[in-house]
């Protein structure tokens, strides 16, 4: 076919050459008209039907693993649609009365009901449309005689119009190159399996499913958010060049990840992990990581039932012996905005990120707070561990901490159960007010940790849920990168340490910026810190610091990007793009 | 329980009030379609929007019942009384 090309949003990065393979069986299926004699044995083909689809769904089910409970949820739900009589009465009775096949009866019933669903008012009703179709073809599948057979021939790139939790989780991922969907965004199943496998892959692929042709050779650009259909040797010379230069870089940042990142003119910085659960943790060492400069702690809370001392006791002790003599930083209790407790729902706050969350929720519910802390001080006895202090506004909060800490201190004193003497204490700085007071803070405090997408959401006053005003979600700010500045040094001139554990620390751009600035510390997601790695290690201090200078004394967003843009390309040369930013891509308003 | 169930034209009526979070989204709303399997009765569930067969997930989705929504469970046959109190409770457990 003729050469074209079509855009997505690029989620897992990379390039990858190969043969276009379908997910799904997209050819037509059989609409036949059948006799009175036949009714039952197409009734009894789709009864039949169902029950296999959800015999498969759940045997599927029992191989989510822990840690994608959720996964479990989305599969059960379309279990329940398997079954449902919305769909499968009204199949079965169409059959009858209309006298067609069961495949037809139920394309007619699955593309009624989409209809119904799409038409809904409610954006998460009008995405469940998605979860019939995802049945409805599993079901049509059955029907047709075709094995759920995922063993890919060849290399090939996959092409969906999406992947539900079941696809994903029934996939043979081996020999797949790149994943495309038509659907989905940057938080969807395909996003997340993708990365996880090193897969380059696109998801919201405009015009996709017209375009793509079984066993079609395409070029899938993980980095640039393109694919090509029909490269001529000119597209395949280029693009093979460029495969085997990011390959090659991507293994040498994996083969280098435990060398130290220290500029060229031997200044070292920390580059840590971001983690939230103690499975993740088999990451840290292959990811060279030094220590957790993060560990959410939500996770534990959003089973149901608030965890036990006990139960907080184990999985903290847990990950400070797995992450051996590297320093695990717990950010306590930071549930609101996204994340929310029951307690907290009840509470019906019509703007949760600006209401009782962090640090305010925990000193509100102290019993909560209090268990979380103790479980903390007891893993404290034999591990490295820090505490960090989410939505920090004002000195009391810490001041009230500390004397909380002293209590329960004296509390397991008393109850004889080892314990940390004290642990060092640590603030996120995320709000103007902590940035306008950190001065004092520092002095209150042992060390800093700045969460770059809260602190930028505030600054700019921005709800991070609505798109009509995400185009201010600017890190180049001059709002933003004067706090950056005015909180490391603060800091330093306490004698307090810094890191910074939002996106901006994975960027290219942000990282020299923060480097400039004289950061101790950087943490990212694993998956980032060998390039982060890498990348420092080909710069240095100095360059940094006047680049740091001339972004501080720039009002213009555009002309901080050029500049920044320009050296660092001047540096990494074309390796740059290799890196994940988020920077120069949004910033038309 | 038992006694707020009331005898209608139409079968057993049980007038509830929703606390859920989210309102039945897709994991209660499979859940609740379950239990209500479990029985034999001719189950109904009639919301502000209109009325829909609580064995259905489909149907109960979209009935899309808010927060706080005031709902009616009518149950027709023999495990009617059951069933009312069966899903009154489940209800409660979902809410917890």
């Amino acid at each position: 076919m003729a050469r074209a090309v079509l855009f997505g949003t690029p989620v897992s990065p990379g390039i990858s050459i190969g043969s276009i393979r379908f997910m799904h069986d997209m050819r037509v299926s059989e609409e036949r008209r059948i006799g009175p004699h036949e009714v039952e044995t197409e009734r009894d083909a789709l009864r039949a039907a169902a029950a296999s689809v959800r015999a498969a769904l759940e045997k599927t089910m029992r191989n989510v693993p822990e840690d994608l409970a959720e996964y479990r949820d989305v599969i059960a739900a379309q279990m329940e649609l398997a079954r449902d009589p919305k769909l499968l009465d009204a199949a079965l009775a169409r059959i009858e009365h209309k006298k067609i096949c069961a495949s037809w009866a139920l394309n007619h019933t699955v593309e009624e009901l989409c209809a119904l669903f799409r038409g809904m008012d409610d954006p998460y009703l009008r995405d469940r449309a998605q979860d019939i179709r995802a049945v409805g073809l599993r079901l049509r599948e059955c029907l047709a005689g075709a094995q759920h057979d995922n063993a890919v021939s060849g290399s090939s790139v996959l092409v969906a119009e999406d992947l539900s939790p079941a696809d994903v989780m029934e996939l043979n991922l081996d020999d797949v190159l790149a994943i495309l969907t038509a659907e989905g965004g940057p938080t969807s199943h395909t996003a997340i399996l993708s990365r996880g496998l090193h897969i380059p892959a696109l998801v919201g692929v405009t015009g996709l499913l017209n375009t793509a042709r079984e066993d079609e050779r395409i070029i899938v650009d993980g980095l640039g958010g393109c694919v090509l259909f029909g490269p001529d040797e000119n597209d395949l010379a280029r693009y093979t060049a460029r495969r085997d230069e990011y390959t090659a870089w991507e293994s040498h940042t994996r083969r280098t990840a435990h060398w130290p990142a220290e500029m060229c003119d031997g200044v070292r910085v920390a580059v840590q992990a971001n983690l939230e659960s103690l499975e993740e943790l088999d990451a840290l060492s292959r990811c060279g990581a030094d220590g957790v400069g993060l560990y959410r702690t939500e996770f534990a809370y959003l089973k149901g039932d608030l965890p036990t001392e006990e139960e907080l006791f184990r999985e903290y002790a847990a990950v400070a012996a797995k992450a051996g003599s590297g320093r695990v930083v717990f950010r306590t209790l930071d549930a609101g905005a996204d994340k929310m407790l029951r307690a907290q729902a009840a509470l019906k706050e019509p703007n949760p990120a600006l209401g009782l969350r962090g640090i305010r929720f925990c000193l509100r519910h102290q019993g909560i707070f209090r268990t979380q802390l103790r479980a903390l001080l007891r893993a404290g006895a034999a591990g490295n561990l820090a505490l960090l202090l989410p939505m920090i506004s004002g000195l009391a909060e810490v001041q009230a901490v500390r004397r909380i800490l002293q209590e329960l201190r004296q509390e397991l004193q008393a109850q004889n159960l080892p314990h940390a003497p004290a642990l060092p204490l640590g603030v996120m700085v995320e709000t103007p007010a902590a940035v306008m007071i950190c001065d004092a803070l520092a002095r209150e405090c042992d060390f800093f940790s700045i969460g770059t997408n809260d602190l930028i959401h505030y600054l700019m006053a921005i709800d991070r849920n609505n798109r009509h005003v995400s185009y201010l979600h600017e890190p180049l700010h001059p709002a933003v990168v004067r706090s950056l500045k005015r909180v490391i040094d603060a800091a330093h001139r306490e004698g307090i340490g810094v890191s910074v554990c939002g996106e901006l620390a994975s960027d290219p751009y942000g990282l020299a910026l923060l480097l400039g600035m004289g950061v101790d510390a950087v943490s990212a997601a694993p998956r980032f810190v060998p390039g982060m790695k890498h990348m420092i290690r080909q710069l240095d201090a100095e360059t940094c610091m006047d680049l740091a200078h001339s972004v501080l004394m720039s009002t213009d967003v555009m002309a901080s990007q050029r500049m920044l843009r320009e050296k660092l390309h001047q540096f990494l040369g074309t390796e740059l793009a290799f890196h994940t930013t988020s920077l120069s891509s949004h910033s038309q308003p | 329980m038992e006694e707020r169930i009331e005898e209608t034209t139409r079968g057993l009526a049980l007038r509830l009030t929703l606390n859920l979070r989210g309102g039945l989204h897709a994991r209660p709303a499979a859940r609740l379609a379950r239990e209500a399997q479990r029985y034999a009765a001719d189950i109904q569930l009639i919301g502000e929007t209109g009325e829909v067969d609580a064995k259905s997930m489909l149907d109960i989705l979209s009935l899309a019942p808010p927060c706080n929504a005031e709902l009616t469970l009518l149950a027709k046959g023999d495990d009617a009384r059951e069933a009312l109190c069966g899903l009154a409770r489940f209800l409660t457990t979902l809410q917890e």
